[in-house]
């Protein structure tokens, strides 16, 4: 048996086994969503009351804010290994029933991660009743450039 | 070991193969993991087909030839489903009389890896129409490798009337037959063609209507605003994930020997090719209203399973080498393997490409019985491991499905009820768990639904008028076209159960529909709501 024979293979499922090793110990991959998507501008972080990227809303921390896009900022939360979203739209900018409306925004949530993983209710209605109050108190005053309709 | 004794243990293998594939699918019905909208299409054509032959067998998109199959088992959703489960395991058997008269040296091998694949088993529990195409595929394969070729170019001639997407491989068959100048079956390949198109002629009043009302929309319905959402373009991990939920055997296609294989193997192969290729790059110019399901690739999986058939009995018995250049395609399934795994869950396109690699190594080192069984490890692992990537379960499609008919328990109770609906999947699956016995589904009819329903029915001889009356009593639920869903023909207290999607403003315009609804239960990518007084008028 020469080894021209089956060292080639060996080596590839070697290598092939590595790889394997080294993808199951770095977990489940982040899905580079939130890291694709523009960072919302400072007005944006000024509609949610000056709200902190770290920042704990009913002991889900604060990832992330980006957008707008297509008329609408998402805010990403994440407790251990778990993450979802909260969406903050400009009227009419998502066409489906708001969970939660303020004078000029619709509020939705959505994206779990992992996906179809269930997100307690009480934690949902806790971080959306927060973020209503903070775009309730803020949407007169500021305005966040692009988070309007989009243009059709 | 005669001849006898042989086709004896490879059939007792085969009633094993069919024993597993049986339990798997029937576990799944029961658990009811495969619903799927596509499937739930199949089984409301063939329905209609029941109920007004005439408009159902000659409207093409309503693929009539498995419709009329179908027909009889369409009074219940258990009979369809199992009667389609049954259509599957025709194919199984089929491709193991196409391997054994390919002389391969393990006939168990194909057929294996078919009955073994995760999307087969979920397609074929799911009834879509997509492996009763593949079973069609492996009676052509078995009438063809037994040398009854002018029956199996007519079998072929019958499948792009269930999935329009394999004239591909009536025109690789046809440029072959050509080639070898096998005029009866060039001849026998559009038969099925020519007869129903004559036999449409009369009731359509029109010599073209095949090209009148095509199978499928040419072309997606104007500002659909479903392709504005599906890029049409496909990552590495979508396509590694496909692969392996057709079949975790998929790199052993690496080890194939061209030279070692029949000429109906090279045909299946070359179709592979042209196939893969046309589904996953036309999308991108949107020709064809492809949405990159990974089910529309089933197609291929006969044609692998042989392949990969072959190379498995050549492990077995040791006759035949693999091809020169494994290892170099093998490192470049590899690489890919491990970029799709980069943004992918799991890395079952990197585990599966390790068995293979592993494989090759035991048969170099001459442990060919050892190598066979690495092949065998990943197949049979399949249906538990490496289903992931074929998203056609219904957790995976339609994962806001259980919230909704929780929500919907919550809202409405035990009272009779009408819910309007957009999720297609709601009135089946009420129907399979037996709950919310007092609500009346209505199921809302999408915009590009009628559209394409209209496109393709012929108006003039009252077949779209038949098709709707057909379709009445139960569609998805009972329909409501969009044009009958207004405010004021909803009364006030009617519950609605909406899954979010871009195509819903068009049937529920936010301008008319304003205020006229309360949300009651929100949810992930769906919601509960009420219909309320007020809003604009």
């Amino acid at each position: 048996m020469m080894i021209w024979r089956w060292g080639p293979p060996a080596a590839l499922s070697l290598v092939c086994l590595l790889g394997v090793g080294e993808r199951l110990l770095s977990g489940p991959p982040i899905t580079a969503r939130a890291g694709q998507r523009t960072p919302a501008p400072p007005e944006a972080f000024a509609l949610l009351d000056d709200l902190e990227i770290g920042e704990k809303l009913a002991g889900w921390t604060v990832l992330g804010l980006t957008g707008p896009r297509d008329g609408a900022l998402q805010l990403d939360v994440a407790r251990d290994d778990i993450r979802f979203s909260i969406t903050v739209a400009a009227r009419g900018a998502v066409q489906f029933p708001a969970p939660r409306t303020t004078a000029r925004y619709d509020l939705y949530y959505g994206h779990p991660h992992p996906r179809g993983t269930e997100i307690p209710d009480n934690a949902i209605r806790a971080i959306m009743a927060g973020i209503e109050r903070r775009v309730r108190r803020n949407e007169a005053d500021v305005v966040v450039p692009g988070l309007s309709l989009p243009e059709t | 070991m005669d001849a006898r004794t042989r086709l004896i243990r490879s059939l007792l293998g085969l009633a094993v193969l069919l024993g597993v594939f049986f339990a798997l699918a029937a576990h799944a019905l029961h658990e009811g993991r495969y619903l799927h909208d596509e499937g739930l299409l199949t089984h409301l054509f063939a329905l209609v087909t029941a109920r007004a032959p005439a408009a159902g067998l000659f409207l093409q998109k309503s693929r009539p030839p498995i419709s009329a199959l179908y027909a009889p088992f369409s009074g219940s959703l258990s009979a369809f489903f199992w009667a389609h489960i049954v259509v599957g395991a025709a194919g199984i058997v089929a491709l193991w009389g196409a391997a054994r008269a390919l002389g391969h040296a393990v006939p168990l091998a194909a057929p294996a890896i078919l009955a073994l694949s995760p999307l087969y088993i979920g397609g074929a529990v799911a009834g879509l129409s997509n492996t009763d195409v593949v079973a069609g595929i492996c009676v052509f394969a078995w009438l063809h490798a037994s040398d009854r070729r002018v029956a199996a170019a007519a079998v072929l001639g019958v499948l792009p009337w269930i999935r329009a997407e394999v004239g591909v491989l009536c025109i690789v068959m046809a440029v072959w037959t050509i080639r070898r100048r096998a005029w009866k079956e060039l001849a026998a390949l559009p038969a099925y063609g020519a007869l129903y198109g004559l036999a449409g002629i009369a009731y359509h009043h029109d010599p073209i209507w095949f090209l009148h009302y095509p199978p499928a929309l040419p072309e997606p319905m104007p500002n659909n605003p479903f392709w504005a959402e599906h890029g049409g373009t496909v990552g590495i991990a979508e396509l590694v994930g496909t692969a392996v939920a057709l079949t975790p055997a998929m790199p052993a296609l690496a080890l194939c020997r061209w030279s070692g294989a029949r000429p109906l193997e090279r045909l299946g192969l070359t179709f592979c090719v042209a196939f893969s290729v046309a589904l996953v790059v036309l999308p991108a110019w949107r020709v064809f209203n492809f949405d990159q399901s990974p089910r529309y690739l089933l197609p291929v999986l006969p044609f692998v399973a042989l392949a990969v058939g072959r190379v498995v009995g050549g492990f077995m018995d040791e006759r035949e080498e693999p091809g020169r250049f494994a290892v170099p395609a093998l490192a470049v399934l590899a690489v890919l393997a491990y970029v799709g795994a980069l943004s992918a869950r799991h890395p079952t396109g990197l585990l599966a490409v390790t068995f293979v690699a592993v494989a090759l190594t035991a048969q170099r080192l001459n442990g060919h019985g050892l190598a066979g069984l690495l092949l065998a490890v990943p197949v049979a692992l399949g249906p538990w491991v490496f289903g992931d990537g074929g998203k056609i379960d219904t957790r995976s499609a339609a994962p806001h499905l259980a919230r909704m008919i929780e929500g919907l328990e919550e809202t409405v109770g035990q009272a009779p009820k009408v819910v309007y609906t957009n999720e297609a999947l709601l009135w089946a699956r009420l129907q399979q768990e037996r709950r919310l016995p007092g609500v009346t589904v209505l199921y809302i009819v999408q915009e590009d639904q009628r559209f394409e329903l209209e496109r393709l029915a012929n108006d003039r001889v009252g077949q779209r008028d038949a098709l709707w009356e057909a379709m009445t009593p139960n569609a998805y639920g009972r329909p409501i076209r969009p044009d009958a869903l207004r405010p004021d023909t909803v009364p006030l207290g009617a519950v609605f159960a909406l899954t979010k999607d871009a195509r819903l403003p068009l049937v529920m315009p936010p301008a008319r529909w304003d205020g006229m609804l309360e949300v009651v239960r929100p949810g992930y990518g769906m919601v509960i709501s009420v219909r309320v007084e007020g809003g604009a008028p």
